[in-house]
């Protein structure tokens, strides 16, 4: 199963507050993604 | 996950952990828990929505969700405070480039986390080798 365009192109904050779209996580190797409940 | 972390990069993969508060919260995880991999955050729970993720009070009326905060608080872990939507319950997604969907979990009540062997499992595809 593929992952769906709205998934890949999802956008992630980092702690600087810069955008990525999911997708980079899986460019060039496979990415573990996990979801987490919330901080802390 | 982080658990699992040098098993994962041994299969060529990388963890990367998203949670769904504001950056302030990202920052505080960052500095408190110092993980050693990346960490975003989605505060709009996009990528949740995106990803099947659940959202909804019955994950922690589930009897097993009452075992599990038990468990936790035995082995000495609270909770000082919610850094997130309180609702949203989480999960684990595989992905290969490409955007093949090697494994999928998703968080049924509090405390449901995949095994790590299954993630594993998944990385290293049917043949037990990383996928290339």
């Amino acid at each position: 199963m593929k992952v769906s365009d709205g998934l890949a192109l999802s956008i992630v904050l980092d702690a600087t507050g810069g955008e990525h779209r999911l997708a980079e996580l899986w460019e060039v190797r496979p990415a573990v993604v996990a979801l987490i409940r919330h901080f802390g | 996950m982080r658990h699992a972390l040098p098993e994962i990069r041994a299969a060529g993969a990388e963890l990367a952990v998203v949670g769904n508060g504001t950056v302030a919260h990202l920052r505080w995880f960052l500095e408190d828990q110092a993980p050693d991999f990346p960490t975003y955050t989605d505060p709009t729970l996009v990528v949740y929505r995106e990803a099947g993720m659940r959202r909804d009070a019955r994950a922690y009326l589930d009897l097993r969700a009452v075992k599990s905060v038990l468990r936790a608080k035995r082995a000495g872990f609270t909770q000082p405070g919610v850094k997130g939507d309180p609702w949203q319950q989480g999960g684990v997604l595989v992905i290969l480039p490409g955007g093949e969907v090697a494994y999928r979990h998703v968080s049924e009540y509090l405390g449901d986390h995949p095994p790590p062997a299954e993630v594993l499992a998944a990385l290293r595809g049917p043949g037990g080798e990383a996928h290339p």
